[in-house]
């Protein structure tokens, strides 16, 4: 639809001084490390409990505590490491997924593609937030069940990028000499389009991982996703709504902590898409 | 031209009518449902059998379905399962909230956006455009529920200048109206604004890059001439079209932001019917939302048609 | 009469503005929903009252008579009119308590109707029950059947079809509702409002910051966590309600695995830090308790708490005998809007159980997939709640919790007789030390724990005075007066 081709080219930025892509970059790769040793690190548990409830920041609790008395700096590591896993599943899953279907619906066109890319349209109609609402609510609460909503929220325009590329591509002379000479139509698709689109879609997983992010931090915001007592910087948020006047450090924290990181993503997808077009 | 339109509305037909099958099966697939939840404290399976019939659920799937076209055929909408009213009332008020709340936003973005724009535009790749760029960056960033909750902890809670929820009815005067909407607004606009600001640069740089406006540089007319008559002009319908896809999207994507603001809309009655499994409501209400969005959709496509014929031939795939 | 209250207007304000979280479903008081409560003793009237003794008073019914074997009662009904105009008869009381047993309408009282098993118009102004047993909680019943007009019932999504004080006004629905004086109530001098008008404010934020900004006299529902806020700010004062508190409770569904054992349930019990639980998640403002009634009800024995405080080392050693070792469970728990402070709850009782080597698991279910995991006995153990809705014991314990029909899946013969002895005998001595033996049972059997009572919190004006809670925790206003 048209309305892609506008709103593709509203979010891309000016292009950055590579020191501030650069420094996304390590920004990001800084959060990923943390969240990845969270669990080695010696700091308390972040399940456990304590008498000083909702303490502020001190040198005991560098972020203060929550109403349990539990330290917020390490539910904050927790609740980060939360989100950017159950991202990258969700993320995993949509680009698994909206691979294989863009790849198919793309080249083999017909009425196959015609039906694929109605269904896509329709899935894109809804509203990303609500549509993980229902996925949710279908599959229940869950760590696994939340990485799945978000990698069918994800599908569509992972779908149409694909197929949009696949296209493309498939009027190549290669595809047509790989045709002729008698090659499956599953090997000309993954050893020869795959890889032609695959800047296409490292791009797209890119942005999808932000707003699977967010969507996951929705969705925990909301009381679905995540269980408790892991930690999810959505949740987190949820219980700091109750403690707005007397626990303020308790909002701030893991709302920097989720701002920080999508803002990174945010940039190094501005950078890489940058890159991409230059290529083409 | 006339066929393009046709097609373009012959495809929206199909995707409709899935999106609804789509809404329809999936809201039943959720586990529980009204009878269970309306049946008080002890109920005995008699009893929550009673309810389901009662709101016509023990007939099949299909059935339901078609009986609700035929219902949506003639603007019946059918009872909310939960308080008996009419769902069309309900979708009327709640759209009024909805649209309001929307429509401030959208002015919001637009100015603020527009402002930002014009001005990273007007200087790109200057400290100004970079920093507008890191600006729009960190609006795009930020989470629509945190930036809701922060506005309400200082505006509402410490400095108490709005009140920190609920919109004002009309009866009691524009200026709690306006006090009302401030933080749910700017909240939306804070990530809707960005959208508009990168758009309006990209539009602008390239506007200035084209042939005649370097001609009306080359003949010597001021810049600020050059920027109204030619930039700002030319640049006027496709800001106006993100701005309606923009709208569209808001009926449905305010859900977190009415929720955290308490504000009576769509989204937060489509969030808390699908909790109390209301169907009817749910379905009344996501035909609305997606609807909205699809309608957008359309009419910027038939839109973009008209103004350039390079686009009806290359996206009719 | 109407003169009379006018005079009384001018010298108080006779208009109250409520807020509560829910909006009604209907006009309907065969539905108790938490949105409802609201305008039923407003719209509609009972046969009787109680008061605060558990002495009941007439109200529709004039007079009543029990026969000598205690199982029929005869009411006589007063002069009285619906807000239709019509008179009250003795077919509304029949239609009325026929409806309340309906399944299709009257699941809310649901089980406890079956103790009346015959209603008779005598004549238009006398109506005769017949019950099963004595039933020493008959009034406590009877206090929630609101007689309705059966010829109004039809148009119960937008109007009310009641004779009670007051009539139903302005209606927008999600938004507010009014309800106004009805002059022609047998007992008019007695309300001292003219309108009452209630807002819906589903958030509590937006609620709270519109009682202290005046919008506002009362909160209906809150959390204790805002009432604990609203506490001591200038111009609001936390009424305490003494009636009807919520318990909330741990269950455990007796056929999984090791919750078969007593010995592992009681050890369980022992491991519910109660006092944490009150202070942290209901912010100091529930009380503690392991036996179905409040501490303040003639049915309590306080000499039972020490069977069930909070001790580790019993419970390890209550463990170790049991023989079960190296336990994983999962807790049922759901959003805070359908069962309030579960989920917190059950990470502190995760906490406690890791020290004697239980492994606690928890899920938090929206409020659909919760209720029917419920209703299916679908769970190991279960965090919820329910109201003590009534003041007589008898009605006191749901039977969906505790008894044979309990989803504990639980069963114990000599509870039964007990509870069937409590039942069948009005002398209130006899009962007391029955209840005090039912007690006893429901914390060996440990199947079903209470872990706090949760008395209702209203923060209103400091204006606004007489609000009354009934038995049932429903609110009573037309005996409320703001003072300006």
């Amino acid at each position: 639809m048209t309305s892609e081709a506008v709103l593709s080219r509203t979010t891309k930025a000016a292009a950055s001084p590579d020191f501030v892509f650069w420094a996304a970059a390590l920004v990001l790769a800084g959060l990923v490390v943390l969240a990845s040793v969270a669990p080695i690190l010696p700091m308390p548990s972040y399940s456990a409990m304590s008498t000083a409830r909702l303490a502020s920041p001190n040198p005991a609790h560098w972020f203060g505590t929550d109403q349990f008395g539990r330290d917020l700096l390490v539910r904050v590591l927790f609740g980060l490491r939360t989100s950017l896993w159950i991202g990258a599943l969700g993320v995993t899953a949509s680009t698994v997924l909206g691979t294989a279907v863009g790849l198919i619906a793309g080249y083999t066109g017909g009425w196959l593609d015609t039906v694929c890319m109605r269904a896509l349209d329709s899935l894109l109609a809804f509203p990303s937030l609500l549509l993980a609402i229902g996925v949710a609510a279908i599959l229940g609460p869950g760590a696994v069940s939340t990485a799945l909503a978000l990698g069918i929220v994800g599908v569509p325009q992972m779908a149409r990028i694909v197929r949009a590329g696949t296209l493309s591509e498939s009027q190549m002379q290669y595809v047509e000499a790989a045709r002729s000479v008698g090659t499956k139509t599953g090997s000309i698709l993954l050893r020869h389009i795959l890889p032609n689109v695959l800047h296409l879609i490292s791009v797209q997983m890119v942005m999808f991982f932000v707003v699977a992010v967010l969507t996951e931090a929705s969705l925990s915001f909301l009381g679905l996703g995540i269980q408790v007592p892991v930690p999810s910087l959505g949740s987190m948020l949820k219980e700091a709504r109750d403690y707005v006047g007397t626990a303020p450090w308790f909002v701030v924290a893991p709302g920097a902590a989720l701002t920080l990181s999508v803002l990174a993503l945010n940039i190094f997808a501005d950078g890489l898409r940058t890159h991409a077009g230059s290529r083409s | 031209m006339l066929a393009y339109i046709v097609r373009r509305v012959l495809q929206f037909i199909p995707v409709a009518l899935l999106t609804s099958v789509i809404i329809f099966v999936g809201v039943r697939l959720a586990p529980g449902d009204p009878a269970e939840l309306l049946a008080g404290p002890d109920p005995s399976p008699q009893v929550v059998a009673a309810i389901r019939e009662k709101l016509g659920l023990d007939q099949s799937i299909p059935l339901q379905f078609v009986l609700w076209l035929k219902g949506l055929a003639t603007g019946d909408l059918g009872r909310s399962m939960v308080n008996g009213l009419p769902v069309s009332e309900l979708l009327v008020q709640r759209l009024g909230a909805t649209f309001e709340l929307a429509i401030a936003a959208l002015i919001l973005s637009l100015l603020a956006g527009g402002a930002l724009g014009i001005a990273a535009g007007m200087r790109p790749n200057s400290l100004l455009d970079r920093l507008i760029s890191a600006l729009t960056a960190l609006g795009l960033s930020l989470p629509l529920f945190w930036t809701g909750i922060l506005m309400i902890m200082f505006f509402a809670v410490q400095l108490r200048w709005f009140p920190v929820a609920g919109q004002a009815p009309l009866s009691a005067g524009p200026l709690a109206v306006l006090a009302s909407l401030a933080l749910p607004a700017t909240t939306i606009a804070i990530g809707n604004a960005p959208v508009i600001a990168r758009f309006l640069r990209n539009e602008i740089v390239e506007m200035r890059r084209s042939d005649h406006v370097r001609t009306a540089y080359a003949k010597g007319l001021p810049s600020h001439v050059i920027v109204r008559d030619y930039v700002v002009r030319n640049s006027l319908i496709p800001v106006l079209t993100v701005a309606g896809i923009i709208l569209g999207h808001l009926i449905g994507g305010s859900a977190v932001v009415e929720i955290v603001f308490s504000w009576p809309g769509i989204g937060q009655l489509l969030v808390t019917a699908l909790s109390n499994r209301d169907y009817s409501v749910v379905e009344g209400a996501m035909i609305v939302a997606v609807g909205a969005f699809l309608l957008a959709n359309l009419l910027v496509d038939i839109g973009y048609g008209l103004l350039d014929p390079r686009i009806r031939s290359s996206y009719d795939k | 009469m109407a003169m009379g209250s006018s005079a009384w207007a001018s010298a108080r304000a006779a208009d109250l503005t409520l807020a509560q979280g829910a909006e009604p479903i209907s006009f309907d008081p065969t539905q108790f929903a938490t949105g409802n409560q609201v305008f039923l003793h407003q719209f509609y009237d009972t046969l009787t009252t109680l008061d605060r003794t558990g002495v009941p008073h007439p109200g529709l019914a004039q007079s009543w008579e029990r026969s000598a074997d205690g199982l029929t009662v005869t009411f006589k009904l007063r002069d009285a009119k619906f807000h239709s105009g019509r008179e009250v008869t003795a077919d509304d009381v029949v239609f009325t308590i026929q409806r309340y047993q309906d399944p299709k309408t009257g699941a809310n009282l649901g089980e406890r109707m079956s103790t009346i098993t015959g209603v008779k118009a005598l004549d238009p102004k006398t109506v005769e029950l017949t019950l099963s047993s004595p039933t020493p909680g008959l009034f406590d019943l009877l206090e929630a059947v609101f007689i309705q007009d059966k010829d109004a019932v039809g148009n119960i999504a937008t109007t009310d079809a009641g004779s009670g004080p007051f009539r139903l006004g302005d209606f927008q629905p999600g938004v507010s509702f009014k309800m106004v004086r009805f002059t022609d109530y047998w007992q008019n001098d007695q309300t001292k409002l003219d309108n009452i008008t209630v807002r819906i404010i589903p958030d509590e934020g937006a609620a709270a910051a519109a009682l202290q900004a005046g919008e506002v006299d009362l909160l209906l529902q809150t959390s204790a966590l805002t009432a604990k806020n609203l506490e001591g700010v200038n111009g609001i004062k936390v009424w305490h309600a003494d009636t009807a508190p919520v318990t909330y409770y741990l269950m455990a569904n007796t056929t999984h695995g090791p919750l078969a054992n007593q010995l592992f349930r009681q050890a369980i019990e022992r491991s519910i830090d109660r006092q944490t639980i009150a202070d942290v998640v209901y912010s100091g403002a529930a009380v503690p308790t392991c036996q179905p009634w409040a501490a303040s009800h003639w049915a309590h024995d306080a000499k039972l708490e020490t069977e069930c405080s909070y001790d580790l080392a019993a419970a390890a050693d209550l463990l170790a005998k049991s023989g079960v070792s190296g336990a994983t469970l999962t807790v049922n728990t759901a959003v805070d809007s359908y069962s309030a402070g579960s989920s917190a709850t059950a990470q502190i009782l995760k906490e406690s159980l890791a020290q004697i080597g239980v492994t606690l698991n928890i899920v938090t279910y929206e409020q659909a997939q919760a209720r029917k995991l419920l209703l299916a006995s679908d769970f190991d153990l279960l965090l919820h709640s329910y109201t003590e809705g009534g003041n007589d014991p008898q009605f006191i314990m749901p039977s969906g919790i505790y008894g044979p029909k309990g989803r504990s899946k639980y069963s114990d013969p000599k509870y039964d007789e007990l509870v069937a002895a409590a039942n069948d005998t009005l002398d209130v001595d006899k009962r007391k030390a029955l209840y005090s033996q039912i007690s006893q049972r429901i914390i060996e059997n440990a199947d079903v724990m209470p872990i706090v009572d949760g008395f209702r919190e209203l923060p209103m004006k400091t204006s606004v005075d007489g609000v009354v809670l009934d038995v049932s925790g429903f609110p009573v206003l037309a005996g409320v007066s703001v003072t300006k």
